[in-house]
């Protein structure tokens, strides 16, 4: 039996194509009508279900651990503004735990620590405009972990940190433990299940639009203990160190991080993303920004590899369209 | 006539060809266009619906299979499109099954243009590049009629260098069957004469021509000169040299952008290698793009360069040059013999491609003059033109047989 669940509910934003033709005319990036319809679409088969389920684990004091990205929060109360209520009640009573992670569920990690660290703050400042309580745990996009994303996440006042335990790596180490980070400023980390059985278990799951594997919503699951208080557990600078120089993600992501990375078009793109986050970072505006972190979602990563040759290169030439538009306005 | 209906992004300046010689010849006599592709808009307009035939068309263009201008089904191991990728031994294996696919693909279209052929009443047989050629052979055999062949492209330009390949003979054996062959350079009739042994007196030259050229609105959002590369991503186009020549000059001009337009199957390379160069801020790939914009983006340049590695003709640049954008040519581009002033460069040779493209820069206002004076010449060859000298040379044939 799982001890904690982290349930992730996202939606994913859809990048309008951008054709050579029209980088430089500051046309809008983001197809919010389509994404909107999306979700209108997926939300009685797919989302409301989910929700209600987590509603009544908080009922019942089993106090659910959930991520909501920040798009996922404005369609849902664009188009169920009473569910949203209910939501928000169980939140700022403590009934429903807030797991802190990026705000569009993205990879912008891979592509730039800078852009990675903007869009965990984004969150942490969007999610005051839904919920009076601020997470004080936080999960990278598919538990993506590093000694820089710990140090990047630490000094955003987060109080630990899930990591993914997987054995191969570890040595020794097991989920449901906690360590220390390998940082100037001692962080905790606390481990969910990786690829090796454990007994303890965190599991992760998606609750709408995420790619973990499972969408299984273990009603049972009760976490009953704070999960701040598993980082408390015995005194800090006792705890071993977590050392990771290269990011790790969850066994439990639907892709390995390579699917994301490797390609030399998604090289391309994400090299060409940093050097405009590193270059502009100061300047560029919130929907620049935003835009960025788009890029950077899984699924929009993945469409550059995993579909059809000809649809993964328009995906490309489109997302590097748009970079040379962002690069145009601060020239 | 056999040979595609529409221009396509697989098959470029072939079907572009062929589909304004369609129309014009259709004004002159009863055309039946037996096509791969869809040519359902080209029935649509003035021409009568049953000139057109298409055949095959879920067969053959779902496999992208029966095109002129595709490198890899000519392609062996040693060939140069996948000598520089990791992943040889799977390509070889691919382009196995790809090879046993078309020649079976091709067999069956050209069964079902002889099917088609029975009751038809016809007096030339005019077929364009290898996909026709099967077929116009059998016709030739069933009907006795003359059989011209027009070719744009050979198995020779497309892998850059005499190969083995069953293309190879096939274009061999067209060539030397048909009565007529037609080439659209002296260029490219030395190679058919050097190369393929075909006697020099059976080849006509007739030059492709323009019309003209319906242009998007735009306006370049840069502030630097654009550096411009227009064709398929691959081996016989240069694509390559063209990043080598970017990369080049940038070590001397840093206010420049490269716009490669066009796509192919060199993309992942050249964006591989771009990126290696960090050149990805400064070279813009746009995939392809409808006619009116490509031609928006050559009115929008400074300099086009076309570093073909065999370019029989090379439309592109006579389009660039009827919008008065300068060019700089491979020395192996047919297109060279009727366009004056323009500058042509050993093709591997990127040095003298830079020198060139910084001497237009230096001075644009006698490239501009040169390129309008150019601009004129090439308007006066249209496609009605090119059209009726090919209607002469069918007619001669006619006579001859």
């Amino acid at each position: 039996m799982d001890n904690y669940q982290i349930i992730h509910f996202n939606h994913p934003l859809e990048v309008k194509k951008l054709s050579f033709l029209d980088i430089g005319k500051n046309l809008p990036a983001v197809d919010e009508s389509k994404s909107q319809k999306t979700f209108i679409d997926d939300f009685s088969d797919l989302v409301y279900s989910k929700l209600k389920t987590v509603l009544k684990m908080a009922e019942e004091d089993k106090c659910p651990l959930v991520f909501f990205s920040l798009p996922f929060l404005k369609f849902l109360k664009q188009h169920d503004a009473n569910l949203m209520l209910e939501i928000k009640k169980k939140v700022d009573t403590g009934k429903i735990q807030l797991i802190g992670s990026c705000a569009y569920h993205s990879f912008s990690y891979l592509c730039s620590p800078l852009l990675f660290k903007k869009e965990v703050a984004l969150y942490l400042d969007g999610l005051s405009d839904y919920f009076e309580k601020k997470p004080g745990i936080f999960i990278n996009t598919a538990c993506l972990y590093d000694d820089q994303v710990a140090e990047i996440v630490n000094s955003l006042g987060y109080q630990g940190i899930i990591a993914t335990a997987n054995p191969w790596h570890l040595a020794g180490k097991h989920s449901g433990q906690v360590y220390k980070s390998n940082t100037a400023q001692p962080f905790n980390i606390l481990l969910s299940n990786g690829d090796g059985p454990d007994n303890f278990q965190i599991s992760l799951v998606n609750g709408y639009g995420s790619a973990y594997n499972s969408d299984f919503i273990d009603k049972s699951v009760s976490n009953e203990k704070q999960i701040q208080e598993l980082f408390m557990i015995g005194n800090p600078d006792e705890h071993s160190v977590y050392a990771v120089s290269l990011p790790l993600s969850s066994p439990s992501w639907e892709h390995k991080i390579p699917d994301y990375t490797n390609n030399p078009l998604q090289k391309a793109l994400l090299k060409q993303g940093s050097a405009l986050v590193n270059q502009y970072h100061d300047k560029l505006s919130a929907e620049d920004l935003k835009l960025l972190m788009l890029l950077c979602q899984p699924d929009h990563l993945l469409q550059i590899n995993q579909t059809s040759k000809e649809e993964g290169y328009d995906h490309f030439i489109s997302s590097m369209n748009h970079l040379t538009d962002i690069s145009l306005r601060y020239k | 006539m056999i040979g595609p209906g529409n221009p396509n992004p697989q098959n470029s300046g072939l079907g572009i060809a062929c589909y304004h010689i369609a129309q014009n010849l259709a004004k002159k006599v009863h055309l039946k266009l037996f096509s791969v592709e869809s040519a359902e808009e080209f029935a649509d307009q003035e021409m009568e619906s049953s000139r057109t035939e298409t055949l095959n068309r879920q067969k053959l263009t779902n496999k992208k299979q029966l095109n002129a201008d595709l490198v890899h089904l000519s392609v062996t191991s040693e060939l140069n499109p996948y000598s520089y990728s990791s992943s040889i031994d799977i390509e070889e294996h691919y382009n196995e099954n790809i090879e046993i696919s078309v020649q079976e693909a091709l067999e069956d279209f050209s069964q079902k243009i002889v099917l088609k052929s029975r009751n038809l009443d016809f007096d030339v047989i005019y077929a364009h590049d290898w996909t026709a050629i099967p077929a116009s052979k059998k016709l030739k055999e069933l009907s006795g009629k003359p059989f011209v062949l027009h070719i744009h492209a050979l198995d020779y330009d497309r892998s850059g260098k005499k190969s083995n390949s069953w293309l190879f003979d096939l274009e061999k054996e067209g060539m030397q069957i048909a009565d007529l062959v037609i080439a659209v350079s002296e260029y490219h009739k030395n190679i058919m004469v050097k190369e393929y042994g075909i006697k020099a007196s059976k080849i006509k030259v007739i030059h492709h021509g323009i019309d003209e050229l319906q242009v998007s609105d735009y306006k370049a959002p840069f502030d630097e000169d654009i550096i411009l590369f227009c064709g398929r991503l691959s081996l016989q186009k240069g694509a390559t040299t063209f990043i080598e020549i970017a990369e080049a000059l940038l070590k001397k001009e840093q206010n420049l952008r490269f716009v490669v337009t066009g796509q192919g199957e060199l993309i992942e390379e050249m964006i591989a290698s771009c990126n290696e160069k960090a050149m990805l801020n400064k070279i813009h790939f746009t995939g392809h793009l409808p006619q009116e914009d490509v031609f928006a983006i050559m009115k929008a340049s400074q300099v086009m360069v076309m570093p073909s590695l065999s370019e029989p003709f090379g439309l592109s640049a006579l389009e660039a040059v009827s919008l008065n954008l300068p060019v700089v040519l491979s020395k192996n581009c047919g297109v060279a013999e009727v366009l004056k002033d323009v500058p042509k460069v050993v093709q591997s040779d990127i040095e003298s491609y830079v020198i060139a493209i910084r001497e237009i820069l230096a001075n644009q206002k006698q490239s501009s003059k040169i390129a309008k004076q150019n601009a004129e010449s090439v308007k006066k060859r249209n496609w009605e033109t090119v059209s009726d000298e090919i209607f002469s040379a069918l007619k001669q044939e006619l006579k001859n047989g």
